[in-house]
């Protein structure tokens, strides 16, 4: 294989990929990044995890096709150092990479291309397209709430739901669970509802293929038994496609815990709240988070103390006229919402001091948006 | 290759060829039995079982399919895991054991999780249960393999509890235990024993003739003896080394026995400061030695191993008293405790030989 390559173009394209090679392994191929030449004026970029794959292309001259595998954090951190030029890259005997760039050489040990694990190809059936912008946006009100516990795998991930004319997206921890729903956008290719776990692994990476996307680009969505496929189209032609292995098991029922008739209902400006929620939780316990909403008429009072710190409380205005109530919540589970509620006032919707509370954007961007969290006991 | 190749009890190979052809499978197994007995070749061999694409019969694999080609092989064990140790300590350097967990892939739906020094770590079984929680590729099925699973810290095994309760449906956990008493009673009650015997001397003496044509008759002799029904053992085991460490050994054993000079004793032990694992081969080959002395004492000639030093071993069998061979047996348990503990090494031997020593000179 000998190829030249813009470095800024290749650099790019590393970048991005980066976020799946494993650079703490024990299994050597799995640092490496698979390049391959062939005859279309591309070189094809992959790199894998063995639970992620994402495969790119680079726009370059292609003196001689072939494929190798290079390791991928040597050669970025090598890019990067390089000037905006061309770069020769150019496989020798014995896996070694030879790289020139103006007066820079260097050589780099590569490994084997058949060491490389098969990559999944995207399923041939035809796929759905989801508009990138609004699935940017509903996995950045969801991912917070995806679990980290090990033992609750199929909590890692969110749970898709397609259908023609609406998309969600839920994810919670057992403690919390974020739902949010678009039912203004039709989502092209899906001819019955179908039903996923994204692990939040693949949703980060998706993020950031999303991020790079012209305005109005659509992803494309497929999978196999095994897994998720987003494809996104590349400005110089042909895409990036994100391979995420599926989690086994089901995701739990949570229609069945969503609240149904939490009746004290008190909106609250979203800025006002964020602050005085930060400011209290700083005397709140370090390992609990906890704070205590105090509903009456008219105004929400926040306090929180701990034995070490202290304590604190800040009163808001809220047209509340319900029944008086106090209710303990994780400060921290708050201020996730609130960090991407969108929307200048958020309502606060409660039944009683044992009930899950539930917390709703007023008016903001036309997602519905639900995120209930667990009270705690002050 | 295939299950008819691979040198197991009978009753055993069945048993894993039934549960790779079973559309119920139990998915986690406690392999037990001595070392080199087949446990780690028993569930390679249901991983590729597993994975077959063209199974000569159900349950069977064929060694000739793409999956079955894309093993790494029977001999790939040990040159992986090197491999993998030597890549971690250049690439990953700060908190490497967590950072990267020890793993080895021999096949891309077979992964061997060895003990990360001398156990497994948890960080090793964590990734057991993420990689056991995502899908296989289409139509195969994990199979992951914890060898010396007995060795690990009750606090990592009660980390796999979940997993060894419910494993998914595209995964099974190979448990791998010389010892599986020794094991949490959670972990053994979740699991589907298959203990390994070891397998009777004439099988073994017709498969290893085959094996390793090479060795000379009585040399076989002794390997047979010396593998006391493991296979692997018997494949793996270098009969000169094994003699140069006995030499030592019965040098040792001469000074604690026979001589009242103890600036003779000292400098003998000071041969056997060496790694835990060095000393855990020599005394293994202790153990052998002793149990010989035992079968001479009662009159089993015929069933010792260290055959080529029959008469060596028949003249320390009458000096020895039979309470100082208990004593010699008991001493190198407690020996071997101790080096657990990180005992000082040769201190360890030098209290040995005094102990035995002192014992011969009361007698």
């Amino acid at each position: 294989m000998e190829i030249t390559v813009r470095t800024t173009d290749l650099l790019k394209e590393l970048l991005l990929i980066q976020g799946v090679v494993e650079r703490k392994t024990t299994i050597p191929i799995l640092s490496q990044l698979l390049v391959e030449a062939g005859g279309d004026g591309q070189i094809h970029l992959a790199a894998t995890d063995l639970e992620l794959a994402i495969s790119t292309n680079c726009p370059a001259k292609i003196k001689k096709s072939g494929s190798g595998a290079v390791p991928a954090r040597k050669l970025l951190d090598y890019v990067r150092l390089l000037p905006d030029a061309d770069l020769s890259i150019k496989l020798l005997e014995n896996h070694y990479v030879q790289l020139r760039c103006g007066r820079a050489s260097t050589r780099m040990v590569g490994m084997s291309r058949e060491n490389f694990p098969e990559l999944a190809a995207f399923p041939s059936t035809p796929p759905a397209r989801i508009p990138g912008a609004v699935l940017a946006r509903m996995i950045r009100k969801t991912i917070f709430a995806i679990a980290s516990e090990e033992a609750r795998y199929t909590l890692n991930g969110a749970q898709m739901v397609l259908k023609p004319e609406s998309i969600a997206l839920v994810a919670t921890d057992g403690h919390r669970l974020a739902h949010v729903a678009d039912d203004h956008t039709a989502i092209e290719g899906v001819p019955a509802e179908i039903r996923c776990l994204v692990p939040r692994k693949a949703m980060v990476e998706l993020q950031k293929l999303i991020d790079e996307l012209p305005e109005g680009g659509t992803v494309e969505f497929g999978q196999d038994e095994t897994n998720l496929f987003f494809s996104l189209p590349l400005a110089g032609g042909g895409r990036r496609v994100l391979a995420a292995r599926q989690l086994t098991g089901q995701f739990p029922n949570y229609e069945a815990v969503l609240p149904k008739d939490n009746a004290r209902v008190c909106v609250l400006p979203s800025e006002p709240l964020t602050q005085a929620l930060r400011r209290v939780a700083q005397f709140a316990d370090e390992r609990s988070h906890a704070v205590k909403l105090r509903l009456e008429k008219d105004h929400l009072t926040l306090t929180s103390s701990s034995s070490e710190a202290g304590e604190a409380d800040e009163e808001l205005d809220t047209p509340y006229q319900g029944e008086p109530m106090v209710i303990g919540f994780n400060s921290q589970y708050l201020l996730d919402f609130l960090a991407v509620a969108g929307s200048e006032e958020v309502r606060l919707e409660l039944k009683d001091e044992q009930s899950a509370g539930q917390f709703r954007p007023q008016g903001g961007d036309g997602d519905q948006y639900r995120y209930i969290v667990m009270p705690m006991r002050i | 290759m295939s299950w008819s190749d691979i040198l197991l009890p009978p009753a055993v190979r069945e048993q894993l060829a039934g549960l790779a052809a079973g559309a119920e499978r139990n998915r986690t197994l406690l392999l037990s039995g001595p070392p080199g007995v087949g446990k780690t070749t028993s569930a390679l061999a249901l991983g590729l079982a597993l994975n077959c694409r063209q199974p000569p019969a159900p349950g069977d694999f064929c060694g000739a399919c793409l999956s079955c080609r894309e093993f790494a092989g029977w001999d790939a064990v040990q040159a992986q895991l090197e491999q993998a140790l030597s890549y971690r300590q250049e690439q990953v350097r700060t908190r490497a054991k967590e950072a990267a967990p020890l793993q080895v892939r021999l096949h891309p739906q077979i992964l061997y999780f060895p003990p990360d020094g001398d156990f497994l770590s948890m960080a090793q079984a964590r990734e057991i249960a993420r990689l056991a929680y995502l899908r296989p590729d289409p139509g195969r099925h994990w199979m992951l393999i914890v060898p010396g699973f007995d060795q690990a810290r009750w606090m990592v095994q009660n980390a796999l509890l979940k997993l060894l309760e419910e494993p998914p449906p595209d995964a099974t956990l190979a448990l791998l235990a010389v010892q599986p008493a020794e094991l949490l009673p959670t972990v053994r009650s979740r699991c589907l024993a298959i203990p390994l015997p070891p397998q009777p001397e004439p099988v073994m003496a017709e498969w290893l003739a085959t094996r390793r044509p090479e060795v000379r008759a009585d040399d076989r002799h002794m390997l047979l003896r010396l593998a006391q029904g493991a296979p692997g053992r018997a494949l793996s085991l270098d009969l000169a080394d094994w003699r140069a460490r006995r030499q030592t050994l019965f040098q040792l054993l001469q000074a604690t026995l026979m001589t009242s000079h103890y600036d003779r004793l000292f400098p003998l032990t000071e041969n056997l400061r060496l790694s835990k694992e060095e000393i855990e081969i020599t005394a293994e080959i202790l153990y052998s030695v002793l149990q010989d002395l035992l079968y001479l004492k009662s009159g089993r000639s015929s069933a010792i191993q260290n055959s080529d030093s029959r008469e060596r071993l028949s003249g320390w069998a009458r000096e020895i008293s039979w309470e100082q061979l208990e004593l010699a047996v008991e001493q190198l348990d407690r020996l071997l405790r101790g080096l657990r503990r990180n005992l000082h090494r040769t201190l360890a031997w030098d209290a040995w030989a005094l102990r035995v020593r002192m014992a011969a000179a009361g007698a």
